[in-house]
């Protein structure tokens, strides 16, 4: 028979492991290894679940830490080939923005790992540097620097998007 | 399109393309999770005995038994056959593995339970697994309970053995800190540092000898975070919390004897371990290997183990005596002045 504490987790697990392993499949970009990542940052939380009083940020921070710092020592990814893009002009717009998207996903797996969840951070979830920082436990210089590199190898990696100033300056 | 548009709907349509959980998720989380209770358990009692305040060496690991399966507040046992050995200055051995010394008596005490004991006075603190921290008299009287919460890393007792310090954290918003805990009332005093000014990868406190000031490793990320690169120490008013200086060392002092009497110069190294110390002048940053993982008696003579053993040495590292202070149960040891 299962504890209040194994019952608890288990029906947090059953509600929320589906959403945590989406953000996780978005940093990873691949299956198992988004599995991998929510499982290991599940175990850890389960280990001190009883202090725990919020279980999804701390999960959803647990994730983006494990992926920026734990992850950087496992061999990296094999560079991802580039297709080579469609014309950007023309009547096919829908066309287009599907392999702009495919592009983007592949420069995005081609970012070392903390660059690639600072993005994520301040451009998906939202968030401030200052919010950032938080997650990542890091400075917010190191946020900003990050996210400036970052963005310099996508529009290296997929300069046909169109790159506002004030994004590579770094938004604040 | 602009680029968090396109961002936005990327991550939309990869995260749209993650299925359900496999079956037993939970399950195996929960039992990985136990593991790491367990073994936390064991590295949290660990990792404070090697933290000990005068410095604490490796002879043999800890009793896995009594870390593996902590019972209610530590009493001693029995009391063994080690006495006591006067070392150079009056220096004594405050404790050697799981037997302590009550200066009253002058004699070694058996530890059920892993303990931390006071450099000079008469308090251990008992570390009965992660969430049960005990300050009592070596005997086991006058116990007072230490709230835990928040409480992380290791510990460290003043050189009078009057205060404990360990850090602190809190998850949201995140703030680091540290925690002066009163030896004779569990009382927790939390100053919070500001983290990005004083940023810390490993955030573990330890004392000035004087026992003024806390001291802190400050992060060097430039090789990554793994590496744990310590770039200078950062020094707080332990009173108030306020930072006061930093000094140009890579490494944190195993405890507040590691700084010489004038505190001019520092043993530090990797916590742990016996190998890759150095001693450091603290004014102009120089520093040289240094054999052993030390604490300074006088200017001139600095002890450390080796083998079960007690060591003097000289500030160049050279071993001027060997001294059997037949512990009959080698362990960590903490080293404590003359009271």
């Amino acid at each position: 028979m299962d504890t209040p504490e194994e019952a608890e987790f288990s029906a947090f697990v059953e509600q929320r492991a589906h959403a945590l392993l989406k953000t996780a499949y978005a940093l990873t970009g691949d299956r198992h290894a988004a599995e991998d990542l929510v499982q290991t940052a599940l175990a850890k939380a389960f280990s001190r679940w009883r202090r725990i009083d919020e279980p999804e940020p701390y999960l959803r921070r647990m994730i983006y830490n494990e992926f920026a710092s734990g992850w950087r020592s496992r061999r990296r990814q094999a560079e991802v080939s580039v297709p080579e893009p469609p014309e950007r002009a023309g009547n096919r717009a829908m066309e287009v923005d599907t392999a702009l998207r495919l592009l983007l996903r592949d420069a995005l797996r081609a970012l070392p790992p903390r660059q690639r969840a600072v993005l994520i951070l301040r451009y998906f979830e939202d968030l401030s540097v200052e919010e950032t920082a938080a997650v990542l436990s890091c400075r917010q210089g190191t946020v900003a620097s990050q996210a400036s590199r970052g963005l310099a190898k996508l529009r290296e990696l997929v300069p046909q998007l169109d790159w506002s100033p004030d994004l590579v300056e770094g938004r604040h | 399109m602009r680029f968090e548009q396109l961002l936005q709907e990327t991550i939309d349509e990869m995260t749209g393309e993650m299925t359900a959980p496999r079956a037993g998720l939970a399950a195996r989380s929960m039992a990985r999770g136990r593991r790491i209770r367990r073994a936390r358990r064991v590295a949290t009692a660990g990792a404070a005995i090697l933290a000990a305040v005068a410095v604490a060496l490796p002879w043999t690991l800890l009793s896995q038994k009594d870390a593996a399966a902590p019972s209610p507040a530590a009493q001693p046992t029995r009391t063994p056959a080690m006495t006591r050995t006067e070392l150079p200055g009056g220096w004594v051995v405050a404790g050697v593995g799981d037997q302590v010394l009550d200066r009253a008596t002058n004699e070694y005490v058996l530890m059920r339970k892993p303990v931390l004991p006071a450099p000079v006075g008469n308090r251990i603190l008992v570390i009965d697994g992660p969430e049960s921290l005990q300050l009592t008299s070596v005997r086991g009287a006058d116990p007072v309970t230490v709230d835990p919460a928040g409480l992380v890393g290791t510990f460290n007792w003043s050189p009078a053995g009057d205060r404990l310090v360990g850090g602190i954290t809190q998850k949201e918003p995140f703030k680091v800190g540290f925690a002066v805990i009163d030896a004779r009332t569990g009382a927790i005093s939390k100053h919070w540092i500001d983290h990005d000014r004083h940023d810390c990868s490993r955030c573990d406190f330890t004392w000035t000898r004087d026992g003024q000031e806390v001291v802190l490793p400050i992060a060097d990320r430039s090789g990554g975070e793994a590496e744990e690169r310590v770039s200078e120490l950062q020094l707080f008013n332990a009173g108030t919390g306020e930072p006061t200086r930093s000094l140009p060392i890579t490494a944190l002092p195993a405890g507040p004897f590691a700084w010489s009497p004038g505190g001019r110069y520092v043993v530090v190294g990797p916590p742990g371990t016996s190998e890759g110390w150095q001693l450091y002048d603290t004014t102009t940053g120089q520093h040289r290997p240094f054999p052993y993982p030390a604490v300074w008696v006088t200017a001139d003579v600095l002890l450390a183990t080796k083998n079960g053993k007690v060591l003097t040495l000289t500030p160049d590292g050279t071993v001027t005596a060997t001294i059997d202070v037949a512990a009959p149960n080698p362990g960590m040891i903490t080293f404590g002045p003359p009271r």
